[in-house]
């Protein structure tokens, strides 16, 4: 135990502890993504998984071990940002406003967007804050309607709107999260440079697309 | 050709430093950066203004003493090369040149483009070498190494400790410098004995020292003059990890304060 | 035969070659552990002759404090050295054995060296791969994991160990390494920034030295039981050489000062591969390796002051005057001689580039025969810097090269313990004057440096040290009274407030000593030089400029003492060309020669000069050594 705590005082532990978390989450997006595209299988299909989903004995352990997991990752993440801003106070005064802060420190703004985009995610699908009772409305197998949840909500142009550049922005988060992990695990080689890289790409690109589906299937009625 | 110059003037490290114009001109394409620095303090001098400090030395690009960042970029714009091998031909006439010292937090400046980087000393204090005692040595040709490896090595030897791969990062990390030390021995069999313990040390001895974390920037390697590829920081964490998560040279002194307690 | 004092004992012990240095070590005086902890060394300097002697001393369990003027020991110029290091091992079988280092080193030196000292280098020098080894230095390989030799610099076998083009840091980091591990165990403090300004002797022993810290400006004495000298050498007396900008003869000069000898300061190695002079604002030459003359041919142009281009310049008319001259070696003669050929035609008019100071070394044969991808194989990275800094691609048009200063074989004179004749002051590495003579081998200068500091100097003074006392007072009214003259010494080269740059001072000593104690020298010439000197020392003094503040970092006051100190050491040199009246190795008298070729003079010359110094207004007093070879023949240095 002595190790662990040691380790995540060093500053590549706490790097391993932010790869390991974000790699948890990246897993639960990838499932979530799955669990999504049933969607496109039909809306009885989508209200059966969302169903089985809210009364699995597992939904509040998984929520609370995800909630930590979230909880770990966000302040490891602010804590580094801290000392990466301490350690680099005497900074060149070179280069613009605009690298200095946002550039040079773009994992934080977009992991930033990432967490507003989870509570808006959160507000509107979950909570349904602002929702009206068509929310609660019950489908012909009397389960929760999501797919009517999903439909209506994009077809609020803000909503839609703001669901767009915000996973837009997480998908940027991730491009820099897939890579950079392989370098932090230590699996980073330059034989697979071109590997790893199309790998970033793809699973970010891929994530991204696959969430971006829902909205566009909505707008051109495809769902 | 002449150029108008941005230097950062700063007496010691307790006083404020700032930019100071100055002009020169008369300038052969041929000079170096450094001479046409020299130029420039003749001039000074000549004016009987305290000549610009910079740090130099073997002007041929291997003692990792020229330090300065040129337009932003350390080691100026030419990339893989270390200031004291850029030429003036690199620039443009009449071009604008800002000139500034290393920055980072751990690089505070002593006198205008000279910062103290006595921290690269304690990292590799703390176990950057092989311990043998001189004479111990068994013939050379007892131990074999694989021309691959030893070039592989070479690589990382390679590095000339001369701080670009820190100031370059935004957060003042020094993981390319500590990945290049621990990956020179790790590779070859003579570092296996204290791979574990050196990497642990160094790596500790590191955040001690207040350098930052790598965030996968990657602006180190672009900025390193000797071209230490980025790959080392993965073999670094790698080393590192491994040593901490399953070796035994990891969190002793931790364990020792809390028995003491 | 001129009247020379006697120089004191150098403690070459006795018996046949191959066992000197063994009972040398049988015979030295030991000191028990307990008792080693109670002697403090004072190391100055941190390249390899420095680094590996402080870090040795402290394995053997002395109190090391250790003095670097950088900021960091790795920036030593000892970094920057590139071709490789010689040992006798003869791996590659082609008959290579100790006894011929010993001979090629003390014949490439021109048999103006120890046979002793030069037979003891070649013994340990195997040890040192060893060492260099065990520590991690990536060396060169074969695929098969053996270590991989090459020829350099006109052997004729394959001695030489090599890491690509940068043998010299790759060593240094393996003695840093080994001056690291005692750092951390806190048997060696380390002063970086610091730079040795004067020696302290107290009853006739070194006792300490005086530095100042060059961020703080504050003057201090250091005091312990001995003193080792690792201070390099000073080839920048000449202003342009390869060294590095703040390689400086101070510390040599101060302990000559105080009454050390200096040896033979004529003997400086003109480096013939180097990246000619190309303005007026150079500060340095770029040494490219010797390797290159490997394949290579230097050549000049037949007809003086020609201007066409060296394409245009037909095979007949070109002069491939080294080939021509030596026939058995070529383009591979010994530094000097292929240096004095350059100068020779060059002076003649033929010399080419803009300023005329260089000659073309033309790979287009060695192209046409090999290929492209063989040369660059071989030279990529060289190629690739000269291109860097000239601009002009070689793989087109020939390079140009022109000689330049590069090491200097004299020094402060030492005995076979490497002490010099004050007791307590040690000098290793390039600063002594000891192994190479008149003329250094390529891929020497590395195996002396460690030879000096891993192996020879560790044992040795603990035989010194066994008949002293550790030193426990923690002041000294000597010590005090050096800080005071350093201190006003100090002041007074902060008070210079003239129209000259320190730069231009030195600028113009460079030219004084290239012009006449350069590659040639004559009596007029040196005679010349002498005086000028003495007018450009008054000049520094009264038209010298320096200002600024002695408390915080200040550049020109540290590069104002090492040219001060530099334009009084030129006089020595100059003195010391113009008594040795004979040539011999790279110091050549244009007086004395044999159609062209240098003109030794054994029954005159077979000595080492080293020279007291008087006081200020006195000449100083040259001493002699008589060179005795008592298992070789000093034949004629013959390479045609």
């Amino acid at each position: 135990m002595y190790r662990l705590i040691h380790l995540f005082r060093t500053s590549i532990g706490r790097k391993l502890m932010m790869a390991l978390t974000g790699l948890i989450l990246l897993l639960f997006i990838v499932g979530h993504l799955a669990g999504n595209m049933t969607i496109f299988v039909g809306a009885p299909i989508l209200n059966s998984y969302a169903h089985w989903l809210q009364h699995s004995v597992m939904l509040w352990p998984f929520r609370i071990v995800m909630l930590l997991v979230v909880g770990l990752h966000i302040v490891m993440g602010i804590e580094l940002a801290r000392e990466n801003r301490h350690s680099a106070s005497n900074g060149s005064r070179f280069p613009s406003w605009f690298t200095r802060h946002i550039l040079n420190h773009h994992m934080l703004w977009s992991g930033l967007a990432v967490l507003l985009f989870i509570l808006f995610h959160v507000a509107h699908l979950t909570l349904g804050v602002g929702a009206d009772a068509s929310f609660y409305q019950l489908d012909s197998n009397q389960m929760m309607d999501v797919y009517l949840r999903v439909v209506e909500g994009f077809l609020n142009p803000w909503i839609s709107l703001s669901y767009v550049v915000l996973l837009l922005l997480v998908g940027l988060h991730l491009l820099q999260v897939v890579r950079g992990l392989f370098q932090t695990l230590g699996f980073y080689h330059e034989n697979y440079q071109q590997l790893l890289d199309r790998l970033a790409w793809g699973v970010s690109g891929g994530i991204t697309a696959g969430f971006l589906s829902i909205p566009v299937a909505v707008w051109v009625g495809a769902v | 050709m002449r150029f108008n110059l941005r230097v950062w003037r700063q007496l010691n490290q307790a006083s404020e430093g700032e930019f100071e114009s100055y002009s020169i001109d008369r300038i052969g394409a041929d000079l170096s950066f450094l001479e046409m620095i020299d130029h420039l303090n003749e001039a000074l001098i000549e004016q009987k203004i305290r000549p610009i400090a910079f740090d130099h030395d073997c002007r041929e690009g291997i003692c990792g003493a020229c330090s300065l960042i040129i337009d932003g970029v350390p080691h100026g714009p030419m990339g893989a090369t270390t200031t004291c091998q850029l030429y003036m031909r690199h620039f443009e006439d009449g071009a604008e040149i800002t000139i500034e010292p290393w920055r980072a937090g751990p690089f505070p400046v002593i006198q205008d483009l000279v910062v103290d980087r006595s921290p690269f000393e304690r990292i590799l204090q703390a176990g950057g070498y092989v311990s043998v005692h001189t004479g111990e040595a068994p013939d050379a040709n007892v131990l074999l190494v694989s021309k691959e490896v030893a070039e592989r090595a070479f690589e990382a030897a390679n590095c000339i400790g001369c701080g670009a791969c820190v100031t370059a990062c935004p957060n003042a990390s020094a993981m390319l410098f500590v990945a290049a030390k621990v990956t020179h021995l790790a590779l070859l069999p003579q570092g296996q004995p204290e791979r574990e313990r050196r990497v642990v040390k160094m790596v500790e001895a590191m955040d001690a020292e207040g350098f930052g974390n790598c965030s996968n920037h990657y602006a180190c390697a672009d900025a390193c003059p000797k071209q230490i590829p980025l790959s080392l920081i993965a073999r670094l964490n790698r080393e590192f990890l491994q040593s901490a998560l399953l070796g035994r040279e990891f969190g002793e002194d931790d364990l020792d304060c809390c028995h003491q307690e | 035969m001129i009247s020379s004092k006697e120089i004191p004992d150098a403690k070459i012990p006795d018996g046949p070659l191959e066992q000197k240095w063994e009972r040398c070590l049988d015979g030295l005086k030991l000191i028990s552990p307990n008792n080693k902890r109670k002697y403090k060394v004072l190391v100055v300097g941190t390249g390899l002759a420095g680094a590996s002697a402080a870090a040795t001393l402290a394995e053997l369990g002395y109190q090391v404090e250790s003095f670097t003027f950088h900021d960091s020991p790795r920036r030593a110029h000892s970094v920057a050295a590139q071709g490789g290091i010689n040992a006798a091992k003869n791996y590659r079988g082609d008959g290579d054995s100790i006894h011929r280092l010993f001979y090629d080193t003390i014949k490439g030196g021109d048999f103006r060296s120890r046979e002793a000292n030069v037979y003891r280098l070649a013994q340990v020098s195997n040890n040192i791969i060893d060492q260099c080894v065990a520590q991690g230095v990536p060396f060169a390989r074969e695929y098969g994991g053996l270590l991989d030799n090459r020829s350099f610099g006109g052997a004729l076998v394959s001695r030489t160990f090599y890491a690509r083009g940068q043998t010299g840091q790759q060593l240094l980091l393996g003695a840093y390494g080994a001056l690291n591990r005692q750092i951390h165990t806190g048997q060696i403090k380390l002063h970086t920034r610091t730079e040795m300004v004067d020696l302290v002797m107290e009853a006739g022993v070194a006792r300490g030295i005086v530095t100042r810290d060059l961020v703080s400006g504050e003057i201090q004495a250091h005091l312990g039981d001995a003193v080792v000298l690792a201070t390099g050498g000073y080839s920048n007396a000449f202003y342009l050489s390869t060294n590095a900008a703040t390689c400086n003869v101070t510390a040599s000069y101060r302990a000559y000062k105080r009454g050390a000898l200096f040896a033979n300061p004529s003997f400086t190695q003109i480096h013939p591969t180097c990246i000619p002079m190309s303005h007026e604002g150079q500060s340095k030459l770029t040494l490219m390796s010797e390797s290159l003359r490997n394949h290579g041919r230097i050549w000049v142009p037949k007809q003086a002051a020609d201007q066409r281009s060296p394409q245009q310049i037909p095979e007949s008319e070109r002069d491939y005057f080294l080939e021509r001259k030596y026939p058995a070696y070529g383009n591979l003669s010994p530094r000097d001689i292929s240096s004095r050929a350059v100068k020779e035609v060059c002076d003649e008019g033929r010399g080419v580039g803009a300023m005329g100071r260089s000659v073309y070394l033309d790979f287009g044969e060695a192209i046409e025969q090999l290929g492209v991808e063989k040369i660059s194989e071989h030279y990529g990275n060289l190629f690739e810097m000269y291109q860097h800094i000239t601009d002009e691609n070689p793989y087109q048009t020939p390079m140009r090269i022109y000689p330049a200063a590069h090491y200097t074989m004299g020094g402060l004179w030492v005995d076979y313990h490497l002490m010099s004749n004050l007791p307590g002051l040690f000098v290793v590495g390039e600063a002594n004057f000891s192994d190479h003579g008149a003329n250094r081998l390529g891929a020497s200068a590395l195996m002396q440096g460690l030879a000096d500091g891993y192996f020879i100097l560790p044992q040795t003074l603990g035989d010194y040290l066994a008949d002293k006392k550790p030193a426990t007072e923690p002041t000294s009214t000597a010590a005090d009274a050096v800080v005071a003259e350093s201190q006003q010494q100090s002041e007074a080269l902060l008070a210079l407030n003239g129209d000259c740059s320190i730069r231009s001072l030195h600028r113009e000593l460079g030219g004084i000593l290239w012009n006449h104690c350069g590659m040639s020298r004559t009596a007029t010439g040196l005679g010349e030089a002498i005086e000028q000197l003495g007018e450009l020392k008054q000049k520094f003094w009264q038209r010298g400029m320096v200002g600024g503040s002695g408390e915080v970092l200040n550049q020109e006051l540290e590069q104002a003492g090492r040219v001060a100190d530099f334009i009084e050491f030129g006089e020595l040199m100059c003195r010391d060309a113009l008594q040795r009246e004979e040539s011999c190795g790279a110091h050549f008298r244009e007086e004395y020669q044999e159609q062209g070729e240098a003109a030794r003079n054994d029954a005159d010359f077979s000595h080492v000069t080293a020279w007291a110094h008087k006081g200020e207004d006195q000449p100083p007093e040259s001493h002699c050594e008589t060179l005795q070879f008592e298992s070789i023949h000093a034949g004629k240095r013959n390479y045609e």
